[in-house]
């Protein structure tokens, strides 16, 4: 590996020479991408798309989560109303339809994600801040519903995963719908110049 | 922070240079290429003097601010 990562460095170094034409410029870009798909053959995934995917997928888990949360609850005499039944069966029915598209998780295993710079560090550290902010919104929302509402929902051994489950799906999706309103699109290499 | 204006572009026309190669040498996302040549973020200095290097010049060549 440290000899593939070598001549990698070599031809990055020889490509900053100045006297290159631009066709020899072509044939050593050709050689870097070669050298890169050697040492590793996934396709990259552009962070974009992995965020895409991402907010789709922690979507799914929140869904889930809550979905469980709610169905647990109904143990209680209280619960038993058509409003949360209602509830249940949509969430079902949208788990459903999420659940078929699977191809949102395919990726994450087949390709590598795209290496991040000091621009993504930067998307990344607001978009926590947008997440943690929004988290706080969410929270003192929820709480205030409950709190009006005559549902009865303690966290207990048997739910607590779903809570888990909910949280992470939350906070995952929330911070990639961050990263997506903060990384914009990147146009084709060709349109380029139309910018 | 003082606002800045960047000859980039010029530059990679100057050497029949494409965004994806230039972001390739100096190891960033063409993403961030494309929001530096729009001015629209800020380079750190290492990223600053790894695309002056590339091209061969000062680094205030390249990037101008408002009070230069």
């Amino acid at each position: 590996m440290a000899n593939t990562s070598k001549k990698l460095t070599e031809l990055k170094e020889r490509f900053k020479d100045k006297s290159l034409t631009r066709s020899q410029r072509q044939e050593l870009y050709k050689e870097i991408i070669e050298e890169r798909y050697r040492i590793d053959p996934r396709p990259i995934m552009n962070i974009r798309e992995y965020h895409k995917r991402r907010a789709i997928v922690g979507t799914i888990g929140l869904i889930s989560g809550i979905t469980g949360i709610v169905a647990l609850s109904m143990d209680k005499e209280a619960n038993k109303n058509p409003g949360i039944i209602i509830l249940v069966i949509f969430s079902v029915i949208a788990l459903l339809i999420l659940g078929i598209l699977i191809w949102c998780v395919i990726p994450f295993i087949t390709h590598k994600v795209e290496r991040g710079d000091e621009l993504y560090k930067q998307n990344d550290s607001k978009a926590n801040e947008y997440t943690a902010a929004t988290l706080a919104v969410f929270g003192f929302s929820l709480a205030m519903i409950l709190s009006m509402s005559s549902w009865k929902f303690s966290i207990s051994n048997k739910n607590i995963m779903f809570v888990a489950f909910a949280v992470y799906g939350l906070v995952g999706a929330l911070k990639s719908f961050a990263m997506l309103k903060l990384e914009t699109a990147c146009p084709e290499e060709g349109d380029e110049e139309d910018e | 922070m003082a606002e800045f204006t960047t000859k980039l572009k010029e530059y990679r026309a100057s050497r029949d240079m494409k965004q994806g190669d230039l972001a390739d040498l100096v190891g960033v996302r063409r993403e961030t290429i494309i929001r530096l040549e729009k001015g629209q973020y800020n380079p750190s200095l290492k990223l600053a003097v790894d695309i002056a290097r590339v091209f061969g010049v000062k680094v205030e060549d390249i990037f101008l601010f408002d009070d230069q």
